[in-house]
C-alpha cells in the first residue's frame, strides 16, 4: 500500500476540487462511496468540510509540484513538517465539531460509522491479503541465509498435515540425509581415497546446477570431505563437487513434476474465498444501512421527533439482526455476531437504566379550568400533582389514575378535600400518616382539611393499581 | 449447495426480534407483560424451528 503522503488531487475526476477522485484512485475504490463518506464526515459536526479544504489546500493535484497553499503563501509553508500540519487540521476538526455538533444533532455517529465501515471494508481486507508465493518468500535475504548455509542440526519439519508437496520434501531431505550419511561414512577418506560404487548416479553425466543456491551446494564437501577444501584440485574434492552438483540440481528425480494435487487442493481455497467476497459485501451493505438509518433518526430528531439514544442504539441492532439474517444465505463475515451481541447488551443496559427522570411525571395546575377532563393516567412512575396554586371557587375533582408507582398531591391550603381512592395493593398517606395499607383498598377519606364551612370542595379521585397515595397540606 | 449459517439466522432473529421490542418500548412505554409471557416462548419455538429446518436443508 502506498503512502497517504503520495495522494493526489483528481484533475479527471472532480466536482469540486478533486479530492474524494484523488483519495478514491489513490484507494482503487468508488469515488461515489468516498462522496458519500466525506459527507457523513460532514455530517459529524463539520469535520468532512475541515478535511476537504485542508486536502485542498495541502495536497497538490495531478501533475503540480506544489500544493495550492504553497501556491498562496508563494512557498513560505512548504518547508514546514507534515507534524505541523497534522496537528493543525487535527485541532481544526477538534474545533469545528465542539462547536457545531451541537447545532447540528447529528454528534459523531456518522464518522463512527465511516470509520468502521473504512475498517472492515477496506483496511483489514487489504492486510488479510494472502501472502506471496512460496518462492519469492525464499528469495528474501533471511531465507536466502538459510538455504547458503550447511545443513547441520535438527531439520526442520513441517507441522501441518502431510500433503503430497510436503511429502517430497520430505523424500528430498532424507535423500539429502543419505547422500551425506553416506559421504560421511563410505566417502572419501583421505586414507583410502575411494569413492563408492553407485549405478545410479555418475559424477560426470550430473546435470549442472540451476538452483538458487546451486552454488552454495556446490561448493560444500560433506562429511570428512571437509578436509578435501584445502586441495581444490584432488580427485576427492572432485568427486564431492560433483556430488554437490547432483544434489544442487532443481528436480533430479522429478519430485516437483505432479501439478495435479495441488489443483484439488487449491479449488476449496477459491470457493472460501468466493464466500467471504460475498459476507464482506453484506457487511459493507449492512454498515451503509446503520448509516442511512442514523443519518435517518437524525433528521428525524432535528425535525422534532422525540428520538432517544435508545432508539438509535435499538435501530442499528435491527439492521445488524436483518444482516445476519441474510448472513445466512450469503455468508457470516467476521465481527458482526460480536457486535450484535455487544448492542444487543447496550440496548438491554439502556432500556432497564432509564434515567430517573423518565419516571416522573409532573403536574402543576393553577385553576380548575385546567383540570383535564379524563383523568390523569400514568403507566408507571412516580406522579407528582401540585395543586396548591389553584383558587377553588366552586367543588371540582381531580382524577388520576396510576398503574405502577406512587402518586403525590399538594393540595391547595384552607380547602375542604376529599381524598376518594382506589387502590390495588399499597398504602394510602396523609401528611405522613397512614390512612390505609394492603390489598383492595376502596373508600372515601373524611374531609382531610376543613377550613371553612360552605366552602368548594376539591375532590381528588385517584386510582392506583399497586403503589402508594399521598396528599400532603 | 453452499452450507447455510445457521447461527447467523438464529441470533439474527433474536437480535431483531430483541431490536423491535427496544422499540416499542421506547416509542410507547408499555409492554404488557400478559403479551410477553406468550410472545417470548412461542418466538424462541419459532427461531428454534427455523434454525432446524435451515440446518436439514443446508446440509
Amino acid at each position: 500500500m502506498s503512502s497517504v503522503w503520495s495522494i493526489r488531487r483528481s484533475t479527471a475526476d472532480k466536482k469540486v476540487a478533486g479530492v474524494c477522485g484523488g483519495v478514491a484512485r489513490h484507494w482503487n475504490v468508488d469515488p461515489i462511496l468516498v462522496r458519500v463518506g466525506w459527507a457523513l464526515l460532514a455530517l459529524s459536526g463539520g469535520v468532512g468540510v475541515v478535511l476537504y479544504v485542508a486536502a485542498w489546500l495541502l495536497v497538490p493535484a495531478d501533475g503540480a509540484a506544489t500544493s495550492t497553499m504553497d501556491d498562496l503563501t508563494k512557498g513560505q509553508t512548504s518547508t514546514w513538517p507534515r507534524e505541523a500540519w497534522v496537528a493543525i487540521v487535527a485541532v481544526a476538526c477538534l474545533v469545528t465539531f465542539v462547536v457545531f455538533s451541537s447545532a447540528t444533532s447529528v454528534s459523531f455517529w456518522p464518522a463512527v460509522v465511516l470509520a468502521l465501515i473504512w475498517y472492515f471494508g477496506y483496511y483489514k481486507s487489504r492486510v488479510k491479503r494472502p501472502a506471496p508465493p512460496s518462492h519469492e518468500r525464499t528469495a528474501q535475504p533471511s531465507q536466502q541465509g538459510s538455504l547458503d548455509a550447511p545443513p547441520t542440526g535438527e531439520p526442520f519439519r513441517y507441522p501441518g498435515p502431510p500433503t503430497p508437496f510436503t511429502e517430497a520434501a520430505e523424500a528430498w531431505r532424507q535423500r539429502v540425509e543419505d547422500m551425506r550419511r553416506g559421504a560421511t561414512v563410505t566417502g572419501f577418506s583421505e586414507t583410502t581415497g575411494q569413492s563408492p560404487a553407485e549405478p545410479t548416479w555418475s559424477p560426470a553425466a550430473a546435470p549442472a546446477p540451476t538452483a538458487a543456491g546451486g552454488s552454495a551446494w556446490q561448493s560444500y564437501p560433506y562429511g570428512s570431505d571437509r578436509a578435501a577444501v584445502q586441495d581444490p584440485v584432488s580427485p576427492e574434492f572432485a568427486e564431492a563437487a560433483a556430488r554437490a552438483d547432483f544434489l544442487a540440481a532443481a528436480d533430479p528425480v522429478g519430485l516437483y513434476t505432479e501439478a495435479a494435487p495441488v489443483k484439488a487442493a487449491a479449488a476449496p481455497s477459491r470457493r472460501t474465498q468466493a464466500t467471504s467476497l460475498s459476507a464482506r459485501r453484506l457487511r459493507l451493505v449492512g454498515l451503509v444501512a446503520v448509516g442511512l438509518v442514523l443519518l435517518g433518526l437524525a433528521i428525524a430528531d432535528i425535525l422534532g421527533a422525540p428520538i432517544t439514544p435508545v432508539i438509535y442504539a435499538a435501530a442499528v441492532l435491527l439492521v445488524v439482526g436483518l444482516t445476519l439474517i441474510a448472513a445466512t444465505w450469503l455468508g457470516r463475515a467476521r465481527g458482526i455476531l460480536p457486535i450484535g451481541l455487544l448492542l444487543l447488551l447496550v440496548v438491554l443496559g439502556m432500556s432497564v437504566a432509564k434515567p430517573a427522570g423518565q419516571y416522573l411525571h409532573e403536574f402543576n395546575y393553577t385553576s380548575t379550568s385546567q383540570f383535564p377532563v379524563q383523568p390523569v393516567t400514568v403507566d408507571r412512575g412516580l406522579v407528582s400533582v401540585d395543586l396548591r396554586g389553584v383558587d377553588l371557587t366552586s367543588d371540582a375533582t381531580f382524577a388520576a389514575d396510576l398503574g405502577t408507582g406512587a402518586i403525590e398531591i399538594e393540595v391547595p391550603p384552607g380547602t375542604n378535600v376529599v381524598l376518594d381512592y382506589s387502590v390495588g395493593s399499597g398504602v394510602v398517606m396523609d401528611n405522613n400518616v397512614t390512612l390505609a395499607s394492603g390489598e383492595n383498598l376502596q373508600g372515601s377519606s373524611p374531609l382531610l382539611q376543613r377550613s371553612r364551612d360552605n366552602e368548594p370542595t376539591l375532590t381528588l379521585d385517584i386510582d392506583v393499581d399497586q403503589g402508594m397515595v399521598a396528599v400532603k397540606r | 449447495m453452499r452450507r447455510r449459517d445457521t447461527v447467523a439466522l438464529i441470533f439474527g432473529l433474536l437480535l431483531t426480534g430483541c431490536a423491535l421490542g427496544s422499540l416499542w418500548f421506547s416509542a410507547t412505554g408499555v409492554l404488557d407483560w400478559d403479551v410477553l409471557k406468550l410472545a417470548i416462548p412461542i418466538g424462541l419455538v419459532v427461531v428454534g424451528i427455523a434454525g432446524l429446518a435451515v440446518s436439514r436443508t443446508g446440509d
